[in-house]
Parts: C-alpha cells; sequence; structure tokens
C-alpha cells in the first residue's frame, strides 16, 4: 500500500515535469494558426514537421549552433583545467585562506547574474571582447568556475591520499601523480563536472544575450528567445528550436552516465 | 640497500602540534627495525619524513649517508606498502607493479621480468590481468608488497600493512615478510601499533611514546632490560604487572604493598637506598608469578596467600587473575592447574626478575 501510495506520488511529479515538455513537442508540430486556437487542444487537424524547416529560414540557426558549440565546449576545457588544478591543490595541501577562499567562491554563486552583469559587461567592452566568443566563453567560465571547483574538491577529497603518496614513491611528481593517478580515478566525477559545465554554458541565456549582438555570436538561447518578435509570436518555430536543441543535452548525459554511476575507484584501499 | 640515519628529527604540524620530538636514531644497512608504539606515538609520521612524504620541520634525514631532506620521494629509491594497500584501482595487478620501473624508463623486457619474478614469490602470477577490486584483502597486500620489490629499493617502508588483514591471514603474512626479508637482505622499516609483530619481526626495535624515542634495542633486551615503565609495559603479553608499594627498612628491607610483602634481594639494593619509605612500582611479568609449591630455592619470595579472582584458560595455558583495591593482576601458568574464581593459592615472584620503578617518571630504577 505504502509503496503504491510511493508510485502515484512518483506518477503525479513525473508527470508535472514532462507536462511542459510534451506540450513543446505537441506545439512543435502544428501550425502557426493551429497554436493560437482556442481552447488549446493536443491533436490539431493538421500536423507536421514542417516547423523543424521553416526555423531554419527563419532564423540562422546553424550559426547560433556553431557559436553555442563552440562556447560550451570551450567553457568546459576551460573551466575543467583550471578547476582541477584548484581542486588539485585546495584538497592535498594545508594553507593559510584555504576555507575562506572555499567560502567566497560558495558565496559568489549566490550573487544574481543581473546585480553582476554591468561590470562584467565593461570588463569586456573594455578588453575589446563585446560580440566575440572569447568574450562569452571567459564570462562564462568565470560564472562556472566556482561550482565547478566545489564539485571537484568533494571527488578529489574520496580518493585516498595514500594512493596519491604511493605514485610519489614510485616515481612521479606532483603533478605527474594528478594526471597519471588522481584525474583517472576521478573521472567519474571529471565526467559529471564537465557535463554540468557544459549544460550550464548550453543553456545559458542571460550573459549571451547582453555580450552578443551578432549573428556570428549569439547562441541557441538567444536565437530561440528572438522568436518573439514585435507583431509576430512563432510558437511553433520556437517548440521546435528548443525540441531540437534540449538533445544535444539529452544524448550527451545518457552518453556519460554510465561512467559516473559505475564507482570507478572501487578497489583502490579496503 | 642502504642505512637510514634521523639526528634530531622533529615535526610540528601547522596546528602545533608536536608529532616527532628529536628523534635520533641509526638503522644499519639490511637492519630490520620496527617502529611500534600506540596510536598517535607519532611513529608513522616518521616513517612518512623517512619517505619524504612529511616535511621535517627539525633536524636531518640522511639515507645511505646523504643528507635527504629535501630530495623528494621518488629521488629517494625507496618503497612504501601502506596499511590500505593504496593500490592503484584503474590498473591492472601487472600495471600497478610495473608502474614505478615504466616511470623509470627500464626496458620492457626487463619489467616483464622483474614483475613475473615478484609475482612468483608473492604467488600473485594467477591475478596478474586483474583489478585490485577483484581481489581480496590479502591479495590486495601482496600485490602492494609486490610493487614494493620490483623496484628493488634501497629500504623498504612498511606503514602497519598487515593492520587491514583478519588475524589468520596477519600471522601468515607476517611469516611470508620475514622470509622476504631474509630473501632480499635489505633495509626494512615497519611501523606497527602491535608488539607482538615488532617482537616477531624486528633486528632492532624502536619503542615511541607521544612523539618521543623511549628505547631502541633487540627484541630480548628490550623484554628483558626495558628502560623504563611505558616499554616494560607495551612489550610483552599479558603485559607485565605493575604492583605500587612500599620499601621499608626495618633491620632488612622489605617490599610492601597490599597484596604482597617480602625482602629486597641483595644485588639491587643499592639501587633503591634512596627510596627508602617512598613509594615505589615493582613490575613482574605474569610468568615470574608462580605456584609456590612448584617451585624452591632462595630466588623465590617467600609464598604469599591470594584469591583467584578470574580464570583464562587459553589451551596451552591458564591466566590467573586478582585484584587489590586498585587493579588486576596477571599470572600465567601451566595448562594442568585446574582452579575456579574464589579459590586461595600460594605464589610466589621470581625475584632474580623483578623490576622497581620510580612512580612518578616511571623510570627503571633496577
Amino acid at each position: 500500500m505504502k509503496k503504491f501510495g510511493l508510485i502515484l506520488l512518483m506518477s503525479l511529479v513525473a508527470f508535472g515535469v514532462l507536462l511542459p515538455i510534451l506540450w513543446m513537442f505537441d506545439t512543435s508540430l502544428k501550425t502557426m494558426i493551429e497554436t493560437a486556437h482556442l481552447p488549446p487542444r493536443w491533436i490539431a487537424p493538421e500536423m507536421s514537421l514542417q516547423a523543424y524547416v521553416d526555423m531554419f529560414n527563419f532564423l540562422p540557426f546553424a550559426r547560433y549552433t556553431l557559436s553555442s558549440l563552440i562556447t560550451a565546449s570551450a567553457t568546459t576545457v576551460l573551466t575543467l583545467v583550471i578547476g582541477s588544478l584548484a581542486a588539485f591543490a585546495l584538497s592535498r595541501f594545508v594553507f593559510r585562506g584555504k576555507h575562506l577562499f572555499l567560502l567566497v567562491m560558495l558565496l559568489s554563486q549566490m550573487l544574481p547574474g543581473s546585480s553582476i552583469i554591468i561590470p562584467f559587461f565593461e570588463l569586456i567592452r573594455d578588453l575589446r571582447l563585446f560580440d566575440t566568443h572569447v568574450g562569452l566563453i571567459l564570462v562564462h567560465s568565470a560564472v562556472q568556475l566556482p561550482f565547478v571547483i566545489w564539485l571537484l574538491y568533494g571527488f578529489f577529497r574520496t580518493i585516498p591520499q595514500e594512493v596519491e603518496d604511493a605514485a610519489l614513491i614510485d616515481g612521479c611528481s606532483r603533478l605527474e601523480a594528478l594526471f597519471r593517478v588522481l584525474l583517472p580515478l576521478a573521472l567519474p566525477g571529471l565526467g559529471a563536472t564537465a557535463i554540468f559545465a557544459f549544460l550550464g554554458s548550453w543553456n545559458e541565456f542571460f550573459f549571451a544575450l547582453i555580450l552578443t549582438s551578432s549573428d556570428a555570436t549569439q547562441t541557441i538561447p538567444v536565437g530561440i528567445g528572438l522568436f518573439v518578435g514585435e507583431y509576430l509570436d512563432v510558437w511553433n518555430q520556437m517548440s521546435a528550436a528548443a525540441v531540437l536543441f534540449s538533445l544535444p543535452p539529452l544524448v550527451l548525459f545518457l552518453l556519460v552516465q554510465r561512467t559516473f554511476i559505475k564507482g570507478l575507484s572501487a578497489g583502490a584501499i579496503k | 640497500m642502504a642505512s637510514v640515519e634521523l639526528k634530531n628529527v622533529t615535526k610540528v604540524y601547522d596546528n602545533q602540534v608536536v608529532a616527532v620530538k628529536e628523534a635520533s636514531l641509526e638503522i644499519k644497512d639490511r637492519e630490520f627495525a620496527v617502529l611500534v608504539g600506540p596510536s598517535g606515538c607519532g611513529k608513522s609520521t616518521l616513517l612518512r619524513m623517512i619517505a619524504g612524504l612529511e616535511e621535517i620541520s627539525e633536524g636531518e634525514i640522511l639515507i645511505d649517508g646523504k643528507t635527504v631532506n629535501d630530495v623528494p620521494p621518488k629521488n629517494r629509491d625507496i618503497a612504501m606498502v601502506f596499511q590500505n594497500y593504496a593500490l592503484y584501482p584503474h590498473m591492472t595487478v601487472f600495471d600497478n607493479m610495473a608502474f614505478g620501473l615504466k616511470l623509470r624508463h627500464l626496458p620492457k623486457t626487463e619489467i616483464k621480468q622483474r614483475v613475473m619474478e615478484a609475482a612468483e614469490i608473492l604467488h600473485i602470477k594467477d591475478y596478474l590481468d586483474r583489478k585490485p577490486k577483484a581481489l581480496s584483502g590479502g591479495q590486495r597486500q601482496r600485490v602492494a608488497v609486490g610493487r614494493a620489490i620490483v623496484r628493488k629499493p634501497k629500504v623498504f617502508l612498511f606503514d602497519e600493512p598487515l593492520s587491514n588483514l583478519d588475524a589468520k591471514l596477519r600471522v601468515q603474512m607476517r611469516i611470508e615478510i620475514n622470509r622476504l626479508y631474509n630473501r632480499l637482505n635489505t633495509t626494512m622499516i615497519y611501523v606497527t601499533h602491535d608488539q607482538v609483530e615488532a617482537m616477531t619481526m624486528g633486528t632492532k626495535i624502536v619503542v615511541l611514546k607521544d612523539g618521543v624515542i623511549q628505547q631502541v634495542d633487540s627484541p630480548l633486551n628490550l623484554y628483558n632490560n626495558p628502560v623504563n615503565q611505558f616499554v616494560a609495559g607495551f612489550m610483552g603479553s599479558p603485559a607485565m604487572n605493575f604492583i605500587c608499594g612500599e620499601i621499608q627498612q626495618n633491620g632488612d628491607v622489605q617490599f610492601i604493598s597490599e597484596l604482597l610483602k617480602f625482602e629486597i634481594p641483595e644485588p639491587v639494593l643499592n639501587k633503591l637506598k634512596d627510596y627508602n619509605r617512598k613509594s615505589i612500582l615493582l613490575g613482574v611479568r605474569p610468568e615470574n608469578v608462580l605456584l609456590a609449591n612448584s617451585v624452591s630455592g632462595d630466588i623465590y619470595s617467600v609464598p604469599q596467600k591470594i584469591a583467584v579472582d578470574v580464570v583464562e584458560p587459553i589451551g596451552n595455558e591458564i591466566f590467573l587473575y586478582f585484584r587489590d583495591s586498585k587493579q588486576n593482576y596477571c599470572m600465567r601458568m601451566p595448562p594442568e592447574h585446574i582452579y575456579a574464581c574464589g579459590d586461595t593459592i600460594e605464589v610466589v615472584l621470581n625475584l632474580s626478575k623483578i623490576y622497581f620503578f620510580d612512580s612518578e617518571t616511571g623510570y627503571r630504577l633496577a
């Protein structure tokens, strides 16, 4: 009985989560006139994939996709490289101000994006990086990095000190120990963190909207936002774009989830 | 093969905790030195300083006559076996053992030969393709030992390598490490909190307490000539009995405690002359408390009646416990005697094997 109640509750939660996604998919198959039909209906007389074709003519989505890929990939690589070095130091060395540093990074996550956008904007403009991929990558990385460091710090701390000690005695320098032993062991954590960083950048709308202005640099979330026009809201194409661009993160997640469910460090110590 | 020398080595952690205090020690080439002491005594810190994993706050460590204070672990030519094995979980057994050799760019054929040789000695040839997680605790520790011996280092360091194994396996591995020592004939430094391991393995035992080296000696010397109450109580199981009493001089000099009263033998009298009417600690090992009717001679004290409190039959011997108002005392005897709780027996002490300690400092007086 208790189990039944639990299943019912979970189904309700799942339904609540899935409903908007289903509606988005449904809308993407409708014609533009049908999207304005009152009352709204799930099954329209005419349903097609036309919106998926039209969206590419309406806005330069190939360009947006490229920009999104460049920005998200570079942000992932940059945050992971800096983040793992920082997390390694934080998890292995005792130094003055360590806890303050961790605390400040945590606090930085509590600032709303809109409160820091103006300094960011000025900084990027003065560096002549406005409306460039590099500018957006730097800002995305700066925003993601604290959380990435915290995540990796947690993963590194679960790797026993002795494994690293053994590597040092076996002939590794500190950095070799990091690359040959610690990072391979932290692979599940790195994977999870990489996905987090990638999705964070891929989905990010606000900074991308403010810091870019041309088709060549705008990312997909900004592009989807542009469907909301002054006179015309193309809901079906907007939904089609949203459906299409939720796919890469989904695929990515399915691909790597196995690595980070599997406890890779099993067997290191007792 | 090398000697290891410590000169006034001190370790102070950032939080001002002194883990090791002015430790000086010389471990000769091919010696099997065991660092032993209760947990928190600084023995592991000392070992980690020799390995180069822990910075030395003060003093000097020399390996093979060269100061290594600032030499990173990889250049000290040492190998270490850890309590929790510390294998590389993402590598096979073979790669775990070959890792250090690959880093040193040895030719492939030699790496293979050395790993196979070690695997042969340690009986792990069948597991070379497995990952550590597919091995039992005992097998993992063999791999860890294998990883150390393929390197053919100058010095082997062991940090409580048997503590994670069950009792039976521990005895077996103890024998194997002993055998390995005889075979490799290299300097070994072994850390343990288990005094039986220390006694059975070491050629030289270093007893530590609160970061200070108490005594350095051969196993038997340590057992027979402890320098203080701590060493006397730490080595030997069941532990030495310490009986608090007083020296009284009424014609002849006597030791008097709640349970005991005997004349202090001639040879030690001189050393106790300052302790007249002062409290003093008598130390007697359980095997030197004997049944009165089983012995005779003037090295034994006058028989004393005592009530048995607890009986512990071990099989090959029996431990009898009795107590005064403060603590328990133990005697060990052959298994033929059958006693029950509450029986009264007559015991004597072997006065040629008793110790006296200052009751405040713990120093041995006689």
